[in-house]
């Protein structure tokens, strides 16, 4: 054995952190032997490449190569030896050196995916022995899009990740399922770890805009990112067991290199944004003709038709009414800035990069704003050749300027969207008109303070040690400490302040906390040359809590006063939640010959949510793969450069998104009568609650044909969700209306398919292209009685989440006018009965197509298409706009209300105009449209100047870009953006539109330096 | 090495003794169930938590008062969701998901009444005597009736629960009861109420006089006119504590007037959100769903109807608006349940089906001189007197819930209101209820 062990220091039991620190001091390094040098450098160019990692094969002692990319060896081995040499970008190669003496190795770069080191749950493994289904999205694709989170740049990036934007306000969340949805009450969203630590995805918002929440992943600078895993299958996922059912997104931040000169880097781009389309209501004299006719139609008078002469008493003749314009007063062209600055760099023994980012994005639709301040410091030290310790730290603060968005009639959308625009803006004393029911656009826009500042701080710290030979020993902690503090004011001149209020302001703090403790062993070992062995083991123990306190007061003395001090009527609320989490895990990897490949994972997990007796879950899952490239009879077909099969199966569970004490019999307090607290029954006790659980199987093929040039990914799986976690419906007459139940199962199945070609490698000219394509059938196998959500969406046996129930509108009768409504039980009538799935919003197959250039090596051109085909949207705007009810003067209609039937013969969609009966009554199918599109998600140019250039001025590079943002759509969907949804906070609900801005096309030019 | 090992193993046994407090959480917000009426305080507590249940917006704060009033003839429609517009037009659909909210409400407020009769018995607290206890379950009894009375009177056929719910499947079973055993049912709930409640007056709860004016109601509704006479009496009697106030619209603009038998209360810390169903701003805000309509605007403006009592409308802009919830912004308008004025017509049709033509005519006078509109001298018939009672009813008690069922239980409903298939004088049970409980539909449903 090559190390001894000093005696200990003092330690203190109570301090289990100290004691970790302490840990590493008691361990240390190899004798010290023999000197052996060398450098790594490109196969092509020559150059050296720093921050290359060679490790002698058979030891886990590896070394880092400087900037001149040279590396040193002290270490007691003898020649001949074997390196391991990995880089990114790369190809790993193993290179034996048998002579002593100075050693060059050359690397030749990948060009394709299959050979590189993908990041796993708890660990690394190369690509070409992979068990399981990981896509790796290519950073370098994703940084020229002005997004303000990662989840939005996943979009059409990996095959299966279906990634839609709900509206175009910055920070808020976005629908995000990774293969499908496989659940109804509990969450669908991945599991986001960064480095190794979980981070929380719990949105803080806890004043309501009307339904856009924020979103916590915007605290993450895309910039700080160096790579991105998406792991799928169940071999993947089983290691974080309870929580990865609906797969894991892996991010690695970026981290120095030892042994490499520090490196700083600045980044800036401005862009401005507009919005692609905009609704077109009616003008004011179309509006008259309309109403009058709907008063005609109606059997109502002539004489008291509302248009009418003023001097009959009426409105004034439709031709006389004026026509305002309010939709154009909350859109605007709205800028972005992004700086980032980071250094980066490394000594023999420590390794740094911090990063330093402030964004700041104003939406399209006044007023919404986000910005965000963020420093990232990763900092890794080799304390001895057997220990290393490390530290990451995030703190972000971000600013947002909300506003009340969605379907909430004193949000600037609704105002500017819905008042019929013969309508005036303001009164003739000058003040704000409120003449239908909704909020007039200038108060939504200039009488409403709400502002969001959100203060994050992620810390993690890890120990890892090398106990003997291939084993070694990680321990790490970490805290995740989030918070949000919302205030809003809403002045006496707005809908919601207005007088008897006399102004609105509510103040609250949201605090969330995240302890995580995690040991984790890893044992590796390669035998006999062709047996190659790796195990890991290790535990996490989870800590959550959730705080919030808010007050509100109304009654201010003037609108200079906006803090509920100066109140008259003030009212508060506090409140608190925790859970905890105990796992157990390990995992299993033998590589026989780097020809077959077999993985065994397991997890346990317990939850504080379940029923005392159902709170250990058992995850396990397995995976083999066979590089059927590696075979002789492959290899002489000369058509492969590497050919691998692989099929896995495993289970995992799910139990975020269900409340903390969701199996318990509760009743809650602060049931006021009175001003008299009292209590009330809240929540029926359920001690069966248990695991929502997802089987999943996976058979892939991954190859790599002509050369390299093509690498091709294929997967078919297919998932199987039992124990749905579901608040299940009872009756009411119990006292209660539901249950936290595991009723009810699901599947998903899918195909999805990722090519990448290198169609031209030339000199001057390069030409990348990748594509993804994916599908994947949802199917609610069992579920005890169907659920209906916001009237048009149902869950029911049999059919797939996300379907649209609807009453079929066949046509509209040439003679009546009236619309013709499919009687599917032919009694004549059009009831309940009547109503049918007419659609889903899920698309029946979706993905990414992206093209890179380079030409004359400085330029380098990038575009991406994004395309979700056979979706389809229920267009509530259209519907709220265009149903009969809307038909008064409260709601405007749009221009297509123009084709009514207006007498006998016509032929048309949009039938009689009428405020009663089936016409205005129903909700007919004509408002479910064909959601499909592709979209031009970004393109971009950039110049790189030269390096001779640059080199005299200190620069290493230097490279500059325009870029654009959703610059074309093609679509058929009449809305103003396909991609929307108004969720509303309920993840059952997709493809709903309802008075949401379309998604911004963006501009931008910016720059990025190193020297 | 083995130092080493050492240090691992005190870690995990560490944690693992922390394993324990992980997972053992205990919410800080909620309490269990078992621990929900344990003594006094806690019985009180629940008692209160039954009355905020009732005074919540999906039951007496809103919804139920919107429903009732909407199939009125007093109220149209102006809004904008044709959910709502199916009360208005007499076309609910089982999924209609107001229904459901009452229904729902309603019963959550039962179960609460359940628990209390349960479990006051069995509270072991010596300083919980049995006059407390008494008059505790005396108001459980009173709430219980009360929701059962909008059942009935709202669905017809709806199942009976008499136990506290404590797993999913305890009342899951029961199935619709026939409307004579529900008012069965409620009149046995106002006896123990009558017998268990103290004669201490408090208008925002269940007391003697509110058993008794409640037990006036459903006498009257059953037809049993002697016992509907002579229960309206015993409170009318009681004229230290209830007077008919001066003018009319003294009794909602003050809270708990000497008019008010039981309002359900609200304040700042208890709102209800029906008084924005009345009004559009920017005249006071609101989102406008309800007008009174045009021939019930034309009683109140007409002398001989109306009189103090066109106070309820007010015209702004050439609209007229109702007049009797208007607190938008703290939410604080009352709910009146039961007054003075209807024990006065209560006996007074009571009076008039007995044909005691005279008693009966001069309570109704009782009420229209204090409206300030022309006594009347005489009546030539039975059905000439119950006519004018009805028609004072539909004016006096005009945003009170009354209306659509005086026209059901008279029979009018139909005529009066143009409803062409009787069906549609009952609610349909929502449909998730008939879906996944043992109920039967409402014919027509």
């Amino acid at each position: 054995m090559n190390f001894y062990i000093k005696r200990p220091k003092q330690i203190g039991l109570a301090f289990l952190f100290l004691f970790t620190v302490i840990l590493f001091s008691s361990i240390t390094a190899f004798a010290q032997n023999g000197t052996l040098t060398g450098k790594v450098i490109d196969e092509r160019t020559k150059a050296p490449l720093a921050g290359a990692t060679v490790q002698i094969k058979g030891s886990t002692h590896k070394v880092v190569t400087n900037d001149k990319g040279e590396f040193t060896f002290i270490t007691a081995q003898h020649l001949p030896l074997t390196y391991i040499v990995t880089y990114v970008g790369y190809q790993a190669i193993e290179a034996i050196q048998n002579e002593q003496g100075y050693f060059t190795i050359t690397l030749a770069q990948s060009n394709n995916k299959l050979k590189d080191i993908v990041v796993v749950g708890y660990g690394t493994q190369s690509r070409r022995n992979l068990a399981s289904a990981v896509s790796s999205v290519n950073v370098s694709q994703i940084e020229d899009i002005p997004a303000t989170s990662v989840d939005q740049l996943l979009q059409g990036k990996s095959a299966g990740v279906l990634a839609s934007a709900n509206s175009p306000v910055p920070g808020t969340g976005i629908f995000l399922r990774v293969r499908g949805s496989t659940s109804i009450n509990a969450t669908n969203d991945p599991l986001y770890v960064v480095d190794g630590v979980f981070i929380n995805n719990r949105s803080l918002q806890s004043v309501s805009t009307g339904g856009q929440v924020t979103n916590p992943l915007a605290d993450l600078n895309p910039a700080d990112i160096e790579s991105i895993e998406i792991l799928k299958d169940a071999n993947a996922t089983a290691i974080y067991g309870s929580r990865g059912a609906n797969g894991v997104v892996l991010i690695t931040t970026k981290h120095g290199k030892l042994n490499n000169k520090a490196k700083v880097n600045v980044g800036y781009y401005y862009g401005s944004s507009s919005a692609r389309k905009l609704w077109h209501p009616l003008s004011g004299p179309e509006e008259g003709i309309l109403q009058n006719e709907t008063w005609l139609n109606d059997g109502k008078p002539f004489a008291t038709r509302p248009f009418r002469p003023v001097s009959e008493g009426g409105l004034g003749l439709p031709e006389e009414q004026p026509t305002y314009d309010r939709i154009g007063i909350i859109f605007q062209n709205a800028p972005t800035h992004n700086i980032d600055i980071s250094t980066t760099g490394g000594d023999a023994k420590t390794s740094f990069y911090v990063g330093g980012n402030y964004f700041d994005q104003q939406s399209i639709v006044k007023p919404d704003a986000f910005k965000r301040y963020s420093v990232r410091l990763n900092l890794d030290h080799q304390l001895r050749e057997s220990a290393k310790i490390g530290l990451s730290i995030d703190g972000v603060k971000t600013d947002r300027i909300k506003s009340p968005n969605n379907n909430v009639p004193y949000g600037a959308v609704n105002g500017a969207l819905y008042t019929p625009s013969y309508l005036p803006l303001f009164n003739a004393d000058g003040s704000y008109a409120r003449p239908s029911l909704f909020e007039n656009p200038y108060a939504a826009i200039r009488e409403v303070n709400f502002t969001d500042i959100g203060t994050r701080f992620t810390g993690n710290g890890y120990g890892e040690f090398t106990i003997v030979k291939g084993l070694k020993f990680r321990t790490s902690w970490s805290i995740d400490f989030n918070e949000s503090k919302e205030d809003n004011f809403f002045s006496s001149k707005t809908y919601i302040g207005q007088a008897p209020t006399n102004g609105s302001a509510t103040s609250a703090v949201t605090r969330n906390l995240t302890l995580i403790n995690e040991q984790l062993l890893t044992y590796t070992k390669t035998f006999n040359g062709v047996h190659s062995l790796s195990v890991i083991a290790g535990n996490t123990i989870q800590k959550e809590s959730f705080e919030v306190t808010s007050v509100t007061g109304i009654g201010f003395p003037t609108d200079q006063f906006s803090r509920i001090a100066s109140a008259a009527i003030t009212t508060g609320t506090s409140s608190s939640s925790d859970a905890g989490l105990m796992s157990y895990f390990s995992r299993v990897n033998y590589i026989y010959d780097n020809k077959y490949s077999i993985d065994i994972n397991f997890r346990a997990d317990a939850s504080s949510r379940f029923g005392k007796d159902h709170r250990w879950g058992y995850f396990p899952a397995a995976g083999v793969s066979w590089r059927a490239g590696q075979e002789d009879f492959i290899k002489a077909l000369d058509l492969f450069s590497d050919l691998k099969v692989r099929a896995s199966y495993g289970s995992t569970g799910n139990q975020n998104g269900i409340p903390d004490f969701a199996a318990k019999g509760l009743w809650s307090g602060g049931n006021v009568y009175q001003d008299i607290a009292g209590t009330a029954p809240n929540q029926l006790a359920n001690p069966d609650l248990r695991w929502e659980t997802t089987k999943q199987s996976d058979i892939g093929i991954d190859a790599v044909l002509f050369d390299n040039k093509v690498t091709v990914a294929f997967d078919y799986y297919r998932k199987y969700t039992t124990n749905l976690l579901l608040q299940l419906p009872i009756s009411s007459q119990t006292g209660y209306n539901s249950v936290f139940a595991n009723a009810g199962e699901m599947s998903n199945e899918g195909y999805e398919l990722n090519i990448n070609a290198d169609i031209f490698q030339k000199k001057n000219f390069t030409w990348n292209v990748s594509l993804n394509v994916a599908t994947n059938k949802n199917k609610i196998e069992k579920l005890p009685a169907p659920i209906i959500k916001t009237g048009v969406i149902i869950l029911q046996e049999g059919s797939p989440l996300y379907s649209f129930y609807l009453h079929k509108q066949l046509g509209v009768d040439p003679q009546t006018g009236d619309v013709l409504f499919d009687d599917l039980n032919k009694d004549g009538k059009v009831t309940d009965a009547d109503l049918q799935i007419l659609g889903n919003a899920w698309p029946k197959f979706f993905g990414g197509l992206t093209n890179e250039f380079t030409l004359f090596k400085n330029f380098d051109i990038q575009a991406s298409l994004y395309y979700s085909i056979g979706n389809d949207i229920w267009n509530n705007t259209r519907y709220r706009m265009g149903h009969g009810g809307s038909r008064n003067g409260v709601f405007a209609q749009l221009k297509e209300e123009m084709n009514r039937w207006q007498k006998p013969g016509d032929i048309t969609d949009v039938p009689r105009l009428t405020a009663s009966g089936n016409n205005a009554a129903i909700i007919p199918s004509r408002f479910l449209e064909n959601g499909s599109f592709v979209r031009l998600r970004n393109i971009a140019v950039g110049y790189s100047l030269p390096k001779a250039l640059l080199t005299r001025l200190g620069i290493s590079t230097l490279r500059v870009y325009v870029s654009a943002t959703n610059l074309f759509t093609i679509t058929k969907y009449k809305g103003v953006d396909p991609e929307v949804n108004v969720s509303n906070g309920d993840q059952n609900i997709l493809g709903y539109d309802q008075a949401i801005a379309p998604q911004p096309r963006t501009l931008q030019a910016g720059f990025n330096i190193s020297f | 090495m083995k130092r080493f090992i050492l240090y691992i193993l005190v870690i995990y046994v560490t944690l693992s003794s922390s394993c324990k407090k992980v997972l053992d959480t205990q919410s800080e917000l909620y309490i269990d169930q078992s621990l929900s009426i344990v003594d006094k305080r806690s019985a009180q507590a629940a008692l209160i938590g039954a009355y905020n249940s009732l005074s919540q917006n999906t039951y007496q704060g809103n919804t139920f008062r919107y429903i009732v009033n909407l199939l009125s003839d007093n109220i149209k429609w102006v809004g904008n969701t044709p959910t709502n517009r199916e009360f208005d037009v007499y076309a609910v659909f089982a999924t209609n998901s107001r229904v459901q909210e009452l229904w729902t409400a309603i019963y959550k407020t039962t179960n609460i009444a359940n628990n209390i009769i349960e479990k006051v018995p069995l509270v072991n607290d010596i300083t919980f005597n049995q006059t407390d206890r008494n008059s505790e379950r005396g108001e459980a009894f009173f709430l219980r009736a009360l929701c059962y009375f909008d059942l009935v009177r709202l669905w017809g056929n709806v199942p009976i629960v008499t136990k506290a719910t404590q797993t999913a499947s305890d009342a899951r079973d029961i199935t619709n009861s026939a409307p004579a055993q529900v008012y069965q049912f409620i009149q046995s709930d106002l006896d123990s109420s009558e017998a268990l409640l103290p004669a201490t007056i408090n208008r925002n709860r269940a007391n003697l006089y509110t058993a008794k004016a409640l037990k006036a109601r459903l006498y009257l509704y059953q037809n049993n006119w002697a016992k509907a006479e002579d229960y309206a009496t015993q409170v009318i009697n009681d004229s230290a504590d209830f007077k008919l106030t001066n003018p009319y619209s003294q009794f909602y603009a003050a809270r708990n007037s000497s008019e008010s038998i039981f309002e359900v209360d609200y304040t700042i810390n208890n709102k209800n959100t029906y008084a924005t169903n009345w009004f559009q701003n920017p005249t006071t805000g609101g989102k406008k769903e309800f007008l009174p309509t045009d021939d019930f605007i034309a009683l109140l403006k007409d002398p001989n109807t109306g009189g103090g009592r066109s106070a309820l409308i007010f015209t702004v802009g050439g609209v007229t608006y109702g007049n009797m919830n208007f607190k938008i912004a703290t939410g604080d308008d009352q709910s009146y349940v039961l007054r003075l004025a209807e024990m006065y017509l209560i006996r007074a049709e009571a009076r008039a089906e007995q044909l005691k033509l005279s008693d009966g005519l001069s309570d109704l006078n009782v009420i229209r001189k204090r409206a300030n509109v022309p006594l009347i001298s005489t009546v030539s018939t039975k059905d000439d007197l119950i006519d004018k009672i009805l028609l004072e009813r539909r004016v006096e008690l005009a945003y009170e819930c009354h209306r659509w069922f005086d026209l059901i239980r008279k029979g009018k409903a139909q005529q009066v209101l143009g409803i062409t298939d009787p069906n549609k004088l009952l609610l349909p049970i929502p449909r998730q209820e008939v879906l996944i409980g043992n109920l039967t539909q409402n014919q027509g449903y």
